[in-house]
């Protein structure tokens, strides 16, 4: 008897203890122990509660291409230049700027901004952030455009951007999540690890804590050189599950959710104490048809395989009924966007199409994806539709990692891709339709490198708008692809939150939300 | 002497039998197996719908006299998929489970008859393979070769072998140096004959065993293997990516995520209740 | 006993080799170039080729290998995490002692069901009583984990509003996923602990002391369980090991930040030092825990102690022979 006490005495101990160091040591990486993550919730009623659909990898702008880390960088840093709500160019660090040549900008910097560690944001700083941005992996196909070596700083507050060809999206590009200034000092003393976990930038908010797979919490700059924010903290969690994060916002867990499921959205809408907020975004979805692909290059085959499918339907069933219909190969919200006819739905005739293409008995086509619930229900329904002309698809669902391989390597046929111009500017939209751009695509046409190239060197804005039509014309009548949808941002939103803007490159500025209480 | 070796077989196999229908657990889940058998085979018989047929305009409906369990997002019968699914369970399971048993029983053969360097380098490779989770094992087979049924029987039936291979080498030991081995020996039988004919017979029960458990926990790892995404693809129904591809919809349509969960709860169940009652059934110290 | 830890412990070094190449040869063949899902959409195949050629991706096999073993045995580092830089050692401790938490909780709770089952289902053998704790035990292990745990938060959580969905932070979160893994895992714990208890009740002890008139309570508990439950410790011991690492759907479901979502997450981000370093990582917490356990059964069962014990020396053939 006194041995089994024993032995029950002596795993109880060992499984409390592992329990308690468990909770003591668990949950902190950089500061807030686990208590700071629960507090959060009776905390202060000024701290507003954000959840992501992932953590971020880290924090450093030029390290990683995920949105959740943009979205929380959005406070951390400051741009140049900022996009208002209607799409203007506005000065943000930047008071003025002027094109002094085909390939440099100058602009002029506010002289009252320190960094979050009390050291002033000068031009240097300006000039190492787009140097370094030029190198990181991360950053490095977004500023492709930019030449590092004829960066310079002019004088304490003036800094010349230089481009390695006239380009005209130059402020777009700067205005965006991407174009944020970091600060050299902090950067070269702690190193890219530490500065990526922590990192020193001039925005609203600085990094109070980030405890790993819990919690990134944000406190207020109180040397702010703006409007200093209403919300003295915020707190960034991370749920992966699309219903989860329904659930906390109904159950007051949090006050603002980015990244709603469509179904949520529709529920939430007639929720009490919630209310969803929908805003134009730059997203373009499309399913994309090989252009190096000898069975693909035929016109009238791709003419029939779009016209096999039922866009409005495809699009409501997988988007909600009110994501709005492709009308584009960029989005509606993209700067210089022109409306195209609409493609039609017509089974018969695609059939018809389809004889004369010379597969009178139909083929085989395949479908690959990286997988993603949307993008699977897509698949399905086309190859659902496109098995009623006659067209058998097999659909390959892959990880990300083994999708992107192959997409590269053009070996994917027909692929459920989206893409999303996060500077607004058609040239970052209309991109991937290069010859030289990487992807499922595979483009070969060097029309559109033609229209591209004359577009993104052409700095009249009249000018300009005109290339961009004809090249969306070319491409819509060519039928690279069938073209989907362009999807909202979403978010739900408490009844307490007033302020929030939609941001169409889901990086909303938190800055000038108020808690109503 | 034929005559009485087909005799004490038959009545060994109808004692078992009978031991079998007194545990009332049993039959139910043999009953519950019958069900699953008779759903794969007679899936195009039974199911009112084609499990890849959309409807788009009735999405989302509930449980209904037409649509027993309702349908999913694209409009598609639930209760037809599950169904077919019960087929795509049922192979990958026995497929799955018949490989990690015939190579466990090669391997377990192999290490415990000839002992030595080659007991020690098998099981040490067991170790290994023991040592990492069974889930996060399968996981990385899967990422390596890739999706598809093929891949995911490979993935789950190599994690699955040392399991036997334990179980034929334990038995292959404590028989090994018996007298009737050696007597079998002596009139001229060869190894093979020893292992398979005398030994492997002896040890068939707990590999039945065995392997009933076994196709329970393969049907598990295959749903979980395609909730995450790595398994069975769409628009093949298997239940647990339809679990999968239903979880988002959970609040507004808790049927598309129900029914399916269900079937794998109800095929496990049964399942583990047929596999223990076989155990029991087997178990040579209730002889009497 | 310290020679038979010692000896144990140097044993598990040849299996942590062989469970690293083994990871190692598979991420190898993995399709999916680390280098492109850092650099994301539309790198260009020079930038490709230069930051693979940085990470070393292009070397060939066994000098990949070898650097990495290089690295744990001179620096006792695990390598860089692709996706986020830090030493893959903090990451993994970072979220390790979440994965213990839960763990630790599962099973308490699946002892719990398990072991009371297991006793009411050998002492009434073939009853009702038989039936029912086994469907008992067996309900949680028939429910995939991730379809409970989507039940349960659509249940506590949606409908009644009583826990919280996700999170791990507070203690009110570690109710719903404890009690999901530890379910499932009662069933296995039941089984051991019945056949056990079925065993040990069996003896000609437990027969004596009926027969000396023993009440039945002090029979099944004093003398029955003591000896039966020692077989059960080995379970309970597999079990916890294998929580460590494989509770990846609940973690999932539950958004809770542990170990096994760490690694399927690498995998999926094919960064591979975390994957080999978490897997290689858990083997050798399962390696201790077996160990633990084992320990732990010689420390209880005085027969198999004697075994280990270096004090006492086995008298030879001759020494008792002489002595008789």
């Amino acid at each position: 008897m006194k041995k089994t006490v024993k032995l029950a005495a002596l795993t109880l101990a060992a499984v409390l203890t592992l329990t308690a160091c468990g909770t003591t040591g668990g949950g902190s990486s950089a500061g807030a122990s686990s208590a700071g993550g629960s507090s959060a919730n009776a905390a202060s009623a000024d701290t507003l509660r954000v959840v992501l659909n992932s953590e971020p990898s880290d924090l450093d702008p030029h390290k990683n291409t995920r949105l959740t880390a943009w979205a929380v960088q959005e406070e951390i840093f400051d741009k140049l230049v900022t996009k208002d709500e209607e799409g203007n160019i506005q000065p943000d660090l930047a008071t003025s700027w002027t094109q002094i040549d085909d390939h440099t900008w100058q602009f002029k910097l506010r002289d009252d901004v320190t960094f979050h560690d009390g050291s002033k944001l000068t031009a240097a700083d300006v000039v190492f952030s787009f140097q370094r941005a030029c190198s990181a992996a991360g950053s490095k196909t977004f500023f492709v455009q930019f030449d590092p070596d004829n960066m310079k700083a002019v004088d304490d507050y003036t800094v010349n951007v230089a481009t390695k060809q006239p380009f005209a999206a130059v402020l777009n590009y700067l205005a965006s999540a991407r174009g944020a200034i970091l600060c050299k000092s902090a950067v070269e003393s702690m190193g890219d690890e530490a500065y990526g976990r922590a990192p020193i930038g001039s925005g609203p908010y600085k990094v109070e804590s980030w405890s790993t797979g819990n919690s990134i919490i944000l406190t207020r700059n109180d040397n702010y050189w703006g409007d200093k924010p209403a919300c003295s903290k915020i707190e960034f969690r991370f749920i992966t599950e699309a219903a989860n994060r329904a659930i906390e916002l109904e159950t007051g867990g949090a006050d603002i959710v980015y990244s709603l499921a469509t179904n949520d959205a529709d529920r939430l809408e007639s929720t009490e104490g919630v209310q969803v907020v929908s805003g134009p975004a730059y997203q373009f979805v499309y399913v994309s048809l090989n252009m190096s692909d000898k069975t693909l290059q035929n016109e009238k085959l791709r003419e029939a395989l779009v016209t096999a499918i039922d866009i409005p339907s495809l699009v409501s069933a997988v988007y909600g009924p009110n994501t709005k219909v492709a009308d584009s190969y960029m989005s509606s919200n993209v700067a210089m966007h022109a409306s195209m006819p609409a493609k039609t739905y017509d089974p018969a005739k695609a059939k018809e199409l389809l004889a004369e293409a010379g597969y009178p008995n139909g083929l085989n086509l395949s479908i690959k994806l990286a997988e993603d619930s949307n993008a699977s229900a897509m698949a399905e329904i086309v190859q659902g539709m496109w098995a009623e002309i006659g067209v058998t698809a097999s659909i390959e669902s892959m990880e990300q990692a083994t999708y992107l391989e192959q997409a590269n390597a053009g070996q994917v046929q027909v692929a459920i891709a989206t893409t999303n111009a996060v500077s607004g500017d058609p040239e970052n939209a209309l991109m991937i339709w290069r010859s030289t751009a990487v992807n499922a695509i595979q483009a070969c046409d060097p029309k559109i490198d033609e229209y591209l190239d004359a577009g993104a060197a052409e700095f009249d804005a009249t000018k300009r708008e005109a290339i961009y039509k004809e090249a969306q014309q070319y491409l819509w009548d060519k039928d690279y692809c069938v073209p989907v949808c362009f999807p909202n941002v979403v978010y739900g939103i408490s009844d307490k939150v007033e302020g929030f803007q939609c941001h169409p490159g889901s990086t909303p500025d938190l800055a000038k939300v108020v808690l109503a209480q | 002497m034929k005559m009485q070796k087909t005799n004490r077989k038959a009545s060994q196999f109808g004692r078992i039998l009978s031991r079998l229908c007194q545990n009332k657990a049993a039959v139910f889940g043999m009953v519950i197996l019958l069900v699953l058998l008779f759903c794969s085979i007679f899936a195009g018989v039974i199911a009112p719908y084609d499990y890849a047929a959309q409807d788009l305009a009735s999405r989302f409906q509930g449980p209904s006299l037409s649509h027993f369990f309702g349908t999913d997002n694209l409009g598609r019968d639930i209760f037809s998929r599950v169904i077919y699914g019960a087929r795509i369970s049922l192979i990958v399971g026995l497929s799955s489970v018949c490989l990690a048993a015939f190579l466990g029983i090669i391997l377990g053969a192999l290490s415990g008859y000839y002992g030595n360097v080659c007991d020690n380098i098998i099981m040490r490779a067991m170790d290994i393979l023991l040592a990492i989770p069974n889930l996060l094992l399968a996981i990385s087979i899967a990422a390596t070769l890739g999706n598809g049924i093929g891949n995911l029987i490979l993935a789950i039936g190599i994690g699955s072998a040392p399991g036997y291979a334990r179980i034929v080498r334990a038995s292959i030991l404590s028989l090994k140096d018996q007298e009737f081995i050696e007597a079998t020996r002596s009139v001229g039988g060869n190894d093979f004959q020893i292992i398979f004919h005398h030994i492997l017979p002896n040890c068939l029960a707990p590999i039945i065993v065995q392997m009933t458990l076994g196709v329970a926990t393969a049907i598990l790892s295959t749903a979980s293997l395609s909730f995450i995404g790595l398994g069975i693809a769409p628009p093949t129904p298997e239940w647990g990516s339809m679990l999968s591809a239903g979880r988002q919809f959970i609040r507004d349509a808790w049927y598309v995520v129900t029914f399916p969960g269900l079937a794998i709860m109800i095929t496990i169940f049964g399942l583990n209740m047929f596999g223990d009652g076989l155990r029991d059934a087997l178990d040579p110290k209730l002889k009497n | 006993m310290p020679r038979y830890i010692f000896k144990r412990l140097l044993m598990m070094i040849p299996v942590l080799i062989g469970v690293s190449f083994v990871i190692f040869s598979m991420l190898y063949f993995t399709p999916g170039n680390p280098a492109v899902q850092i650099l994301g959409e539309g790198a260009s195949p020079e930038a490709i080729e230069e930051l693979s050629n940085e990470m070393g991706l292009n070397d060939p096999f066994f000098i990949r290998y070898f650097t990495y073993l290089k690295g744990i045995v001179l620096h006792g580092s695990l390598g860089t995490s692709y996706s986020t830089n830090r030493a893959v050692m903090t990451e993994i401790l970072s979220r390790f002692p979440t994965t213990l938490k839960l763990a630790a909780l599962s099973i308490v709770i699946a002892t719990l069901i398990g072991v009371l089952c297991g006793i009411v289902a050998a002492v009434k053998q073939y009853s009702v009583f038989d039936n029912v704790a086994t469907a008992v035990s067996l309900i949680g292990a028939s429910m995939p984990n991730f379809w409970q745990g989507l039940m349960m938060i659509l249940l506590f959580s949606v409908y009644l509003g009583w826990l919280p969905a996700s999170g791990f932070d507070r203690p009110v979160c570690w109710i719903m996923p404890a009690l999901t893994i530890g379910t499932s895992t009662a069933a296995s714990i039941m089984r051991m602990t019945r056949s056990s208890m079925l065993e040990v009740i069996r003896q000609d002890y437990i027969r004596t002391a009926r027969a000396k008139g023993q009440k039945e309570k002090v029979v099944v508990f004093h003398h029955a369980l003591k000896n039966a439950i020692i077989p059960v410790l080995t379970t309970i011991g597999l079990s916890f090991g294998h929580m460590m690492g494989g509770a990846v759907l609940t973690e999932s479901i539950f958004g809770i930040p542990g170990l096994g979502n760490l690694i399927v997450g690498a995998i999926k981000a094919r960064d591979y030092p975390l994957v080999q370093g978490g897997v290689l990582f858990i083997a050798f917490a399962f390696g201790f825990v077996n160990l633990f356990v084992d320990i732990l059964y010689a420390y209880c069962d005085p027969r198999i102690k004697s075994q280990y014990s270096t004090h006492k020396r086995r008298k030879t053939k001759g020494e008792v022979a002489q002595a008789t």
